[in-house]
């Protein structure tokens, strides 16, 4: 039976939307592993993320334009009948640039003003990924006789982006450097 | 009181919402400058544009649908609405396309413009010469601070710290640090005192300096200002490290900074270029969609406006020509529009007057009609009218009674059209006919015709219709069913007849008689035998035929006499069976009686009746002869709206001809040798003079058969 012209049509954007979705799970933050641990009154996140970025976004941020994400940790209380409720909520944020005159990658904590530098992208996104004893909320603000787990979402803030670079990033695959949520028990 | 939604004036709208579309692209356009506060809002306000350019095109798609729907249903309205709009569109979609043309090529250009391959290595360049200065720099420094470890080789912390002052300050560095291998601090100096703790290098340079290199790199401080980091190797029995950090000089930082940030914007830009491109086509985009959509939907409201009235019109004009003179139409503006439907208003109020004027006298007319037409109605004679080219077109209920057909089925219809159908009226038609086509005045004729009931005589008058112009436009035609009153006329004169016969033959009746008497007394004794025979056998004769005369001579008074009657209720059936007992005491006459029981009493003279009952008895045992069988019915029958009691009368006998029909009832007519042709002539005189009607039963065959009504009390 010959094959249409429109199947094969249907056939090609099929494959560039698998295609699409391929690259588009290639890049992004994964949350490898991460915990809430008890540490002086304070439950603090230990974890490691896995920064992957797209040719576009390394070429953006070799051509100068800093790159900025938020780690979200969100705690929520377990409710059998009711949706959970959110007692806390925190974010850190993250953002990474390029210094062409020392050719270092500078990375910087803008919770608490932490710069680091490295001289290659690795060591930066390693460094960026690294996440330890991160302070998300005081003991005492946790009901010891009830459940809390945290939801942590690191995302990509596009509207840091420089304006022109913002519209196309919301429908641009290369620009979907977000994580998805990442749910972990709250160890007490 | 009507609920009434409050409306914004038109213009107002239109305002307004040009006004929020400005502000909107006002601020998408502030937005895209970087030192405004709106830039973080770029993305809401583009997303609230293209929202609201879905919404405009929804509203325009809604309106387009609606208006092909009404194009379809070929609404009044529907096609000017369209073509104006496509004018409109047309008009402003034209310099619109080419404005975004021409602005989209002169953006492109002029972005394209900021990039070109000089500036792009000229960037370069001046980027690679602030390195090479500072990479000049720093190998001094680097060769420096080589010359100067040996000079901390193997000396104690104590020492190490007094020297270090020492060659920090003829260095020139603003801090110097001897490390240990695990990079512990064994002596510092700075050139800021309060500074105690001395910055140490981070992890990828202890990895340069553990792969035995010395390491020389620019960095920054606290306050961000450049610094040349120098690490190098001490050597001496212990492995050290001398870190020194060199102050880059203010001028040469602010250019170098100034380079590197040239250079990063251009390098920013240059990445951005299709992505400028592509933000400002989409935002120039943006204003013109939101421009056009939003023009295109006020177009459609305005025009709706401004079509409004015409739809009115046409609607109100459609209204009229449906015969709805009362539609009255709003007025919406005071424009000459607004004059024309203060004017289309006027109109119909004056054709609705005199719609209703006509209605009014229409209505008059037809009672006039109605009128006219009862009154026809209710004429007992005939009249039929004519148009001008002799067509029927009216027809009375008298004209089908008299006729015997139905007239008015003959409308539109010629009156040799009705001859055709029933022979009988062919002499009537043609003497109609042609007086009608010749008679310029009043007219009137007799015409004899032979109806189902027998000849009937109609006195025929009719006249030719004239319009006031004098044109012959129809005819009328009046007739009479004159038969009764002429036979009533024939009886008055018979009556006549047979009183002054009676008079005149009676009185020397007598005188005969005595005289015949007298001769045969006195002449009997006088003559013989044979001549006294013939005497007797002569006066007897005359006595006998005297007697004969005399009778009837009485018949004929009898005939001619006034009746005297004296009128009581009787039960008609009683008074049957008085009659009939006197006839069933004869053997050879059978009398059979059917009679309906409860009927009602009729007011009779009783000895008339039994004259009447007598006299058609006789007649029918006179016909039957031995062996007569009598049958009499008697029942209550309903005609012309009236009660009536019908005695039928059949015999067995020979029957009567149809020679005999015309003529059974008159006077002297009579099938028998020695009748006088008075009984039935008597018994119609009596019948009648009781408003009652007899006749002959033709649809009896076995013999003959008589049927006489009178009416019911």
């Amino acid at each position: 039976m010959p094959v249409s012209a429109s199947s094969k049509c249907c056939w090609v954007i099929l494959l560039y939307g698998w295609l699409c979705c391929s690259l588009a799970n290639a890049y992004g933050v994964s949350i490898i592993k991460a915990s809430l641990n008890l540490e002086r009154q304070y439950y603090v996140l230990s974890a490691d993320l896995d920064y992957r970025l797209s040719p576009v976004a390394k070429n953006a941020l070799r051509s100068g334009i800093p790159l900025s994400w938020s780690v979200a940790v969100g705690i929520y209380r377990e409710r059998p009948w009711l949706w959970d409720k959110q007692v806390h909520y925190t974010v850190h944020r993250y953002r990474i640039r390029y210094h062409p005159l020392m050719n270092i990658y500078q990375f910087k904590d803008q919770a608490n003003g932490r710069v680091e530098k490295f001289l290659t992208l690795s060591g930066a996104l390693a460094a960026m990924g690294k996440i330890r004893d991160m302070h998300i909320v005081e003991l005492h603000r946790l009901d010891p006789q009830r459940s809390y787990y945290a939801d942590i979402k690191v995302s990509f803030d596009r509207e840091a982006l420089p304006l022109p670079l913002r519209p196309g990033s919301y429908v641009n695959t290369d620009w979907s450097l977000s994580s998805d949520s990442y749910r972990c028990p709250i160890k007490k | 009181m009507p609920d009434k939604k409050i409306k914004l004036p038109i213009g107002a709208s239109i305002v307004i919402l040009f006004s929020m579309i400005l502000l909107s692209l006002q601020l998408m356009s502030s937005a895209t400058q970087e030192s405004s506060q709106l830039n973080a809002m770029y993305s809401w306000l583009l997303l609230v544009n293209i929202l609201g350019s879905v919404v405009l095109l929804g509203l325009v798609v809604v309106n387009i649908y609606s208006l092909y729907r009404q194009l379809k249903k070929r609404e009044a309205g529907s096609r000017l609405t369209t073509r104006m709009i496509l004018l409109f569109v047309l008009l402003s979609l034209a310099p619109a396309a080419i404005v975004f043309y021409f602005s989209a090529q002169f953006l492109h250009q002029g972005i394209d413009s900021w990039f070109n391959v000089e500036i792009d290595r000229a960037m370069e360049d001046a980027l690679e010469l602030s390195q090479a200065s500072l990479d000049q720099r720093m190998r001094w420094h680097l060769k420096q601070i080589q010359q100067m470890s040996g000079e901390l080789a193997d000396k104690s912390s104590a020492l190490a710290a007094i020297e270090l002052e020492k060659l920090r300050a003829a260095s020139g560095a603003s801090e110097m640090a001897l490390l240990s291998r695990n990079a512990r601090i064994i002596a510092s100096s700075s050139v800021n005192p309060s500074e105690i703790l001395p910055s140490l290098p981070v992890d990828n340079v202890w990895l340069q300096l553990q792969g035995g290199n010395d390491y020389v790199g620019l960095d920054s401080d606290e306050d961000e200002h450049l610094v040349i980091q120098v690490v190098t190797q001490v050597d001496g029995k212990h492995k050290r490290y001398l870190q020194a950090l060199f102050p880059v000089p203010v001028r040469i930082a602010d250019l170098v900074d100034s380079v590197e940030f040239a250079f990063v914007r251009y390098q920013e830009m240059t990445f951005l270029r299709n992505s400028l491109r592509l933000s400002f086509t989409l935002t120039l985009s943006l204003v013109l969609l939101l421009s056009l959509l939003a023009a295109i939907w006020v177009a459609f409201i305005v025009i709706r406006n401004i079509i409004a009235p015409v739809n009115e019109l046409v609607k109100g004009t459609q209204a009229v020509a449906a015969g709805h003179y009362e539609q009255q139409l709003p007025v919406m503006s005071q424009d000459d529009l607004g004059f024309l439907v203060e004017s289309f208003n006027d109109m119909t109020t004056r054709i609705a007057g005199a719609r209703d004027e006509a209605r009014r006298a229409s209505i008059e007319v037809e009672n006039q009609r109605a009128y006219l037409e009862t009154v026809l109605t209710s004429l007992t004679s005939g009249v039929i009218s004519f148009d001008a080219v002799y067509n029927i077109r009216t027809a009375n209920q008298a004209a089908n009674k008299i006729l015997h057909i139905l007239v008015s089925k003959y409308r539109g219809r010629k009156l040799y059209d009705l001859a055709n159908d029933h022979p009988e009226l062919s002499g009537l038609v043609k003497v109609i006919q042609q007086l009608m086509q010749q008679a310029e005045d009043v007219w009137q004729e007799s015409v004899a015709l032979l109806g189902p009931n027998g000849r009937q005589e109609l006195l025929c008058r009719g006249t030719p219709l004239f319009s006031p112009e004098g044109r012959r436009v129809g005819a009328v035609v009046v007739f009479d069913d004159v038969t009764e009153l002429i036979q009533a006329e024939k009886n008055a004169a018979w009556g006549e007849v047979a009183r002054r016969l009676a008079h005149e033959i009676k009185n020397p009746l007598t005188p005969i008689q005595l005289s015949a008497e007298r001769l045969r007394h006195k002449l009997a004794g006088e003559l013989n035998t044979e001549s006294a025979a013939i005497l007797e056998r002569s006066t007897q004769t005359i006595v006998q035929q005297v007697e004969a005369m005399k009778k009837m001579v009485d018949d004929f008074s009898e005939y001619a006499r006034p009746s005297k009657k004296e009128i009581v209720a009787i039960d008609m059936a009683d008074l049957l069976q008085e009659v009939l007992a006197l006839y069933n005491l004869q053997s050879n006459v059978q009398i059979k009686t059917e009679f309906v029981s409860n009927l009602p009493l009729v007011e009779v003279d009783p000895v008339s009746i039994r004259q009447v009952m007598h006299n058609l008895l006789k007649n029918a045992l006179e016909a039957s002869g031995a062996g007569a069988v009598i049958s009499i019915k008697l029942r209550q029958v309903y005609s012309n709206n009236a009660r009536f009691i019908e005695v039928a009368l059949y015999d067995n006998g020979p029957g009567i001809t149809n020679g005999q029909l015309d003529t059974l009832f008159d006077p002297y007519v009579t099938s028998k040798p020695k009748g006088t042709g008075l009984g039935l002539a008597i018994v119609k005189k009596i019948v009648e003079d009781h408003g009652g009607a007899i006749w002959v039963d033709t649809e009896y065959h076995q013999g003959a058969g008589f049927i006489f009504r009178l009416p019911a009390g």
